[in-house]
Formats: C-alpha cells, sequence, structure tokens
C-alpha cells in the first residue's frame, strides 16, 4: 500500500481515537480535551521509551496508556466537579502546560522536537485493531444500561441526580477512559511521523478535532469516524489551489453547522430514521 | 544597590499595570458578552488582534500613526458586530449561556488566525507571522533613574481608568446599562418589561467592541507587533481570568485582570533568559487549573 | 362616553408543550374597560394562554389579534412595546436591582410623563415610595406583588393581564390586591386576569371563561355564568 495512504489511516485513527475520547465526556455535559494532553504524553512517553530507552514497543505501548489513565484519572476528581465549560477551559490551559513542560525538557529535544522515531510497518496494524477495538467497546457501552445513563445525564442532568446516577463518579469513569485512548493515539502518532513536535499535536490538534467533533456529529460514535477522515483528506486530496484555504473551509464549516444543525451532520435522528426503514 | 532594584520593581509593576489593563478591558468585554448575550465568545481576543493586523495594512499604506490606531479602534468594534448574527440560533434555542456557542467562536478564530497566518501572506498582505509596529508614544514622561513610566504606557492606564469609568456610569446610570443588568438577571422578565432583544445585544456586543477597540490600540502601543500566535495566548489567558475571577462578575474580572497582568510581569522577570516567558505563561495556566479545579465559581463568586 | 371597542381577540388559539396540549383552541375577546376573568384549576391553560399571547409560548394554531393588528408571531418585547403588559405569576420582577430601577425599567417605551405616571403608581402603592432605594428582592410577597403592578403601569399598557396575583398571599393581601385591581379598572386599565381564587375574581370581573384541561368550557357574562354548576366546581377546586 502506498506510503501516503498508510500515513492517512494512521493518522485519521489518531483523529477519531481523540474525537472518542471528547464524545465519551460530551455526552454527560463536558467539553474535555484531556485526551489530547495524555496524546502529548503518548506520543513523546512512547517514542522516549523506544528510542532513547530501548523499551519493547508492546511495554512502552502499555506502559503510556496506563500513563494516559492514571494521570487522567487523577485530574478528574477536579475536573469531573466543574461546569462543562470550565471543564473545557482547564483542559485547554492543560495543552498549554504541556506544551511549557515539554519545551524545557532537553531530553524531549526541547523547541525543536523529538527526532528518530522508528516508523515500523506494524503501525498499520495496530491503528485498526485500535479503532475496531476501541470502537468495539464504545459501541457496546453505548447500547449498555451506562449508556443509557449517560443519555439521561445528556437530556437532563437534574433528572438525571434525582434518579440516583452519580454524574461525578461517572464523569470520573469516563475521563479516565479518554485518557487511555488518547495516550493510545499519542503511541499511533509518533510511530507514524517518525518525530513529535508538541506544537503540531497539543494546540495544533485541538482546533482541527473541534471542527471534526461538531461538524461530523457530536452525539453518537459515527460523527467522528466518519468525518474525521473525510476532513483530514482535505488537506491532501484537495487540488491545492483549493487546499490551502483549508483551515478557511473548517471554520466557515463549523459556523454553519453551529448556526443551522448544532449536533452536526451525523445525528441520533438518522438512526431512527434508518431504524424505521429497517423494521418495515 | 537597593535604589536600582526599587527602580526595577517600580518599571515592573507600571508594565504589568499597562498589560493588566488590557486584561481587564478584555475580561469585562468578555463578560459583558457571557451575561448580556450568553455568549462565551472564545474568538473575541482574536478579534482583537486581527484589528491590530488591518490597522498594520493601513500603516503600510499610509504611515499614518493616527489613522493606524484609529482603524484598530474601529475594527475593533466592526468586527465585533459583524460576528453578533451568527450567535443568534443558538441563543433562541436556551437559556442561558450554551456551550455550542464557545463551540461556534472557535469556528470564527480559525477563520481569522487563518487569515493572519496563511491568507495574509498568500495574498501578499504580510510577509510573515508576525507583523511589526514602530513604537508608538515609546518616549518617557517622567524618569526616575534606569527606568521610566512612557507616555504610551501612561496612556493605556488613564485610557483604562476613564473608560472603566464611563463603562460603570453606563451600567448604572444610563437607560442602556439597566436593561444590560436586566437582561444578564432574568431574560425572561426583560422580555417582559418590553426591553427589545435585538437592540440590546447589539449594543453590548458594540460596547465590547469599544473595550476590544481600545484593547487593539493599547497592544500596538505596548507591543509593537502582532501575530496569531499573541492571540492564542492572550485568549486562554483571558478566558482564565474570566474563570478565575468568577464568569460574568464585572468587576471582579476587572481587578483579577489588572493583578495578573502584574503577576505576569513579575514572573517574567525573575524567571531566566528566553524560557521565561514561556514559564511565566505555562505558571499562569497552572494557577487559573487550580482555580477551575479546587474553586470553580471563582474567588469573586460567579455570576452566570 | 367612550365607545367600547375590541382589544384583544383570540381565534382558535392551540398550545402545544410537545406532545401535551396545553390549550386547545381558545377563542376570547376582551373589550376596553372591562375586567375578563380566565377561571380553572392549576395546569388547566390560563397560564399557558397568557404567555401565548405575548409570544413567550408559541401558538399552534390560530390567531392573536391585539387593536386589529396581528401579533401572532411577533416577538415578545414588540407586543409589550406595542401595549400589552403581563404581570406573571411568581412577581416579575428584578431582584437584584432597585425598586426605583424597576419602575424605571418598566418605563422602557414611555416617552413622556414619567413623573406623572410615578406619581400614579406611588398615590396607589405608597409603600413603594418609601422604600424606592431598596433592593427588590428584599420586600416582601406582597410588596413584590406590588411593585409588579406597579411596572406594569409604568408602560402605559393598552392591555394588563395578570397571572395567578393572589398566589401565595395572605387573605387580606388577597382582598388588597383585587382591590386595587378594581381601582385600575376605575381609572380607565383593561384588564385580563388569570385566577384559581374564582370568588374573589368573579367579585369584581366582568366576563368570565372556565378552562378544563386546556379548554373553554363556559363562557359569558360574570351575572350568567356565576350560577353554573361548573362554577360551583370551580369555587371548591380553587378558592
Amino acid at each position: 500500500m502506498s506510503g501516503i495512504i498508510t500515513t492517512f489511516i494512521q493518522l485519521s485513527t489518531v483523529y477519531i481515537l481523540l474525537g472518542w475520547g471528547m464524545f465519551l465526556v460530551w455526552r454527560v455535559g463536558q467539553l474535555y480535551v484531556g485526551s489530547i494532553f495524555t496524546m502529548i504524553i503518548g506520543a513523546y512517553g512512547s517514542a522516549y521509551l523506544v528510542k532513547a530507552l530501548g523499551w519493547p514497543f508492546p511495554a512502552a505501548l502499555a506502559a503510556v496508556v496506563l500513563a494516559g489513565a492514571l494521570i487522567a484519572f487523577i485530574f478528574s476528581f477536579g475536573f469531573a466537579r466543574v461546569s462543562g465549560f470550565a471543564c473545557g477551559i482547564g483542559t485547554i490551559a492543560l495543552l498549554f502546560i504541556a506544551q511549557a513542560i515539554v519545551w524545557s525538557i532537553h531530553a524531549f529535544g526541547g523547541v525543536h522536537g523529538y527526532f528518530g522515531v522508528p516508523m515500523p510497518e506494524y503501525i498499520l496494524v495496530l491503528a485498526l485493531a485500535s479503532l475496531l477495538i476501541v470502537g468495539f467497546l464504545i459501541y457496546n457501552l453505548v447500547h449498555s444500561r451506562l449508556g443509557r445513563a449517560i443519555e439521561v445525564v445528556n437530556t437532563d442532568i437534574n433528572l438525571a441526580n434525582t434518579l440516583g446516577i452519580n454524574v461525578y463518579k461517572l464523569r470520573i469513569t469516563l475521563q479516565t477512559a479518554a485518557g487511555a485512548i488518547g495516550a493510545l493515539a499519542g503511541v499511533i502518532y509518533s510511530f507514524t511521523m517518525g518525530m513529535v513536535q508538541v506544537q503540531n499535536i497539543g494546540v495544533g490538534v485541538l482546533l482541527e478535532l473541534i471542527v471534526f467533533f461538531f461538524v461530523g456529529g457530536s452525539s453518537t460514535m459515527w460523527g467522528i469516524l466518519i468525518f474525521a477522515p473525510v476532513l483530514y483528506s482535505f488537506h491532501l486530496f484537495l487540488p491545492s489551489s483549493i487546499a490551502m484555504f483549508t483551515d478557511l473551509i473548517f471554520g466557515i464549516l463549523l459556523i454553519v453547522i453551529m448556526m443551522l444543525r448544532p449536533e452536526g451532520i451525523i445525528g441520533k435522528d438518522m438512526f431512527k430514521g434508518i431504524r424505521r426503514k429497517l423494521q418495515k | 544597590m537597593e535604589n536600582v532594584t526599587l527602580q526595577v520593581i517600580l518599571a515592573q509593576l507600571i508594565n504589568g499595570i499597562a498589560i493588566g489593563s488590557i486584561y481587564g478591558l478584555l475580561t469585562t468585554g468578555l463578560n459583558l458578552l457571557l451575561v448580556v448575550c450568553g455568549v462565551w465568545h472564545y474568538a473575541y481576543p482574536y478579534v482583537v488582534v486581527f484589528s491590530m493586523y488591518l490597522a498594520w495594512l493601513v500603516h503600510r499604506n499610509t504611515g499614518n500613526i493616527a489613522l493606524t490606531l484609529l482603524t484598530a479602534f474601529i475594527a475593533g468594534i466592526a468586527i465585533s458586530l459583524i460576528t453578533e448574527p451568527l450567535f443568534r440560533p443558538l441563543s433562541k434555542k436556551s437559556e442561558g449561556a450554551p456551550i455550542g456557542t464557545f463551540i461556534l467562536s472557535t469556528g470564527i478564530l480559525v477563520i481569522l488566525a487563518d487569515l493572519m497566518n496563511n491568507v495574509f501572506i498568500r495574498l501578499g498582505f504580510t510577509a510573515g507571522s508576525v507583523v511589526g509596529f514602530p513604537q508608538i508614544a515609546g518616549n518617557s514622561l517622567i524618569q526616575f533613574g534606569l527606568s521610566s513610566l512612557t507616555y504610551g504606557q501612561a496612556i493605556m492606564v488613564i485610557g483604562t481608568v476613564i473608560s472603566v469609568a464611563l463603562l460603570f456610569y453606563l451600567l448604572y446610570r444610563t437607560k442602556l446599562g439597566k436593561s444590560f443588568r436586566a437582561v444578564s438577571q432574568d431574560r425572561v422578565a426583560a422580555q417582559l418589561l418590553g426591553i427589545p432583544t435585538l437592540k440590546t445585544r447589539l449594543n453590548a456586543f458594540t460596547v465590547a467592541g469599544v473595550l476590544g477597540g481600545m484593547s487593539s490600540v493599547f497592544l500596538i502601543i505596548a507591543l509593537a507587533q502582532a501575530s496569531a500566535t499573541i492571540s492564542d495566548y492572550l485568549a486562554i489567558k483571558v478566558f482564565a481570568i474570566a474563570l478565575f475571577a468568577g464568569v460574568g462578575n464585572l468587576p471582579g474580572g476587572l481587578i483579577c485582570g489588572l493583578f495578573f497582568g502584574v503577576f505576569e510581569s513579575f514572573l517574567v522577570s525573575f524567571l531566566p533568559g528566553e524560557s521565561g516567558a514561556v514559564w511565566g505563561n505555562a505558571i499562569a495556566f497552572i494557577l487559573i487549573l487550580a482555580t477551575v479545579l479546587f474553586r470553580p465559581r471563582g474567588i469573586f463568586g460567579s455570576r452566570v | 362616553m367612550e365607545k367600547t371597542e375590541n382589544i384583544l381577540k383570540i381565534n382558535n388559539v392551540s398550545v402545544d408543550y410537545g406532545f401535551l396540549r396545553a390549550v386547545n383552541n381558545a377563542s376570547l375577546d376582551v373589550n376596553t374597560g372591562e375586567i375578563v376573568v380566565l377561571l380553572g384549576a392549576n395546569g388547566s391553560g390560563k397560564s399557558s394562554l397568557l404567555k401565548a399571547i405575548l409570544g413567550l409560548n408559541k401558538a399552534s394554531n390560530g390567531s392573536v389579534q391585539f387593536l386589529g393588528k396581528d401579533i401572532t408571531h411577533v416577538p415578545t418585547d414588540k407586543i409589550v412595546a406595542s401595549g400589552i403588559c403581563l404581570i406573571p405569576e411568581g412577581r416579575g420582577i428584578l431582584p437584584l436591582m432597585t425598586v426605583m430601577e424597576n419602575l424605571e425599567l418598566g418605563a422602557y417605551y414611555l416617552k413622556n410623563d414619567f413623573k406623572k405616571y410615578l406619581e400614579d403608581v406611588y398615590q396607589l402603592f405608597p409603600i413603594l415610595r418609601e422604600r424606592g432605594k431598596q433592593m427588590a428582592g428584599s420586600l416582601s410577597g406582597g410588596e413584590q406583588q406590588m411593585l409588579s403592578i406597579g411596572r406594569g403601569m409604568m408602560s402605559a399598557p393598552k392591555l394588563m393581564m395578570l397571572d395567578e396575583p393572589s398566589l401565595g398571599l395572605s387573605p387580606v393581601l388577597v382582598n388588597d390586591i383585587f382591590q386595587v385591581i378594581n381601582h385600575l379598572r376605575e381609572a380607565g386599565h383593561t384588564i385580563l386576569l388569570a385566577e384559581q381564587n374564582a370568588r374573589k375574581a368573579l367579585q369584581i370581573a366582568d366576563r368570565g371563561y372556565l378552562f378544563e384541561k386546556g379548554d373553554i368550557v363556559l363562557s359569558g357574562l360574570v351575572k350568567e355564568i356565576i350560577d353554573d354548576p361548573k362554577i360551583k366546581d370551580a369555587y371548591l377546586g380553587g378558592g
């Protein structure tokens, strides 16, 4: 398979995973970009463990995913309690902090970035496997009793409280999961690119992720799955005269969607329609 | 020896108050948009920096300082008003401040940032990702030893004091200000009073635009440069200050903006080298992160 | 002698909250100088209809005409500006602003005669003059109700609508409020009133409409409907 295609698939997977992390917490009422924060940890951590310390790849992968989950878990005690908006600002601030920390660590290459990360072929397998496994887990979550509890929280948080749903604990759980998923995305990223530069994966990813997630559809897991590759491909596959205005197009798309159809292109109403047709 | 230290401290203090004025003005504009219009306008600081770009274009073509600053001011107001209609559908749908407005404003900022970083360069308007201004009003007004208070800094501080005074006069002594306060307290009750929803929104965006326009002028004087990166940092800081003080709390945000400017000024001067500025930002974020985690209603209490 | 004219005409208006129909094809009229009362139990549709007149609820069908103009889909603030005021359930004042500021805001569209209108309000509610600089939220329930009516008067309305003015007030205050409403009619105001307290309301009203689960089940002049058995149920239910 062509190098561009594999890179495209792998990087699309990164966005999808990050988007799913955002999705889990968005459905319980919070804007959470902690998965991007753990992505930074995962990317630098795994790269350093493998390249500088010589760890075997699977061990590095497991280590950073666990680290991502743990760190997200610790932060979630604070983030799970606050308003959706405060959570958003707080996690965005985390990204800037991470950027500052990384830039000051010489072992990580400082401002220039960390280079020389191996780019093995099996990353493609890892990416696709991650998509399948995480996707499967999320699908089951959404269709489980816990998933229904999440829906109640999303619809009416006061109702959820009166029904005895512990929103705080739910948010902690989901943020931790998002943290793990983010770290996984980070590993895929750095071993696809062969290098990590925090300015590209922290704040740089944030805006694109927001566009992909909210344009694609923030109420189901399919929105980001379909639209991350679609929108990400604009950069690569549009004719260059248009491609240079990709960001402008993204901004306009986001504004138009939020004005006309805030739930995004793929919404739950689509599934009701499909289900009705299937039942006939 | 002590004299020099005192002078350095004084210089940092003045610098801090000048920058703090900008933070205060922007936080107030942000809070105003939040409480009166229910909009989390994350793109607001980007509008301010974008106005600086437009002013720079004017400067490049005319070299006229007064016209440049006037452009920054007017652009700040005009562009703010242009963004107002974009938020209307969301505001109609829900009570209070929907988080959708924050998402929508990121769309606006993506456009503005791309214009500054990319499109302007491609169209040949600007040469790089940073545009520079000549030092304006940089002469010293008062000299004390090695440090001084420049005309520019004095303009900023006095300008801020006057605008704040005018703003509070507006809010508490005029019909318009009363309608702002009424809408921010209880939107339905305000409608029952017949307070015109659209006109009030436009007025609030105009006032926020004025505050933004002034900030744009002050930033030109204080920084003598503009870039999209500046707007990234400005945006997160101003929002963080608003959270720290308590969102929607106008006087609280103003005071915290000032303190933050001073705090940042001292921090940057005491940390070594180039990383000083970077750590200055980061420590500020850490401080604010701590507030979000431990005191989410802000230190003065939230009004939303 | 002033010719009575039709101020408000509601034609087959329905109000739906999702799948729940709160008001079902209601039609009613209000003419100059009348006190028209909407009776019925809690949740029977009276409040929903008042809100629909103002545009706070969407009318699913039908039309609302005010002074001959169709206001069915006009935004709330424009309707208020054209002369309808609502004194809502729950007082409708701004608690974080002073009494005086509340009254000033009531006069938002008043061009002249602010002092004259203010004096009329103070004549009716002397306590508001005393409490001018106090925070409206610190007033007692009865005083807040007076403030709410006062600020309604400040808008020089052509039609005053009151939603459950006696709710939560002691019997003495209830008497006071109904005396105030009567006084307002004598001063020339036209009043549409939604009340659970059928007994007190029928003492001052000219015409009435009885609501039951969203439908108007009885209407007419008070002296004609007052002996209807359905009204007796309303007495037992509300008052």
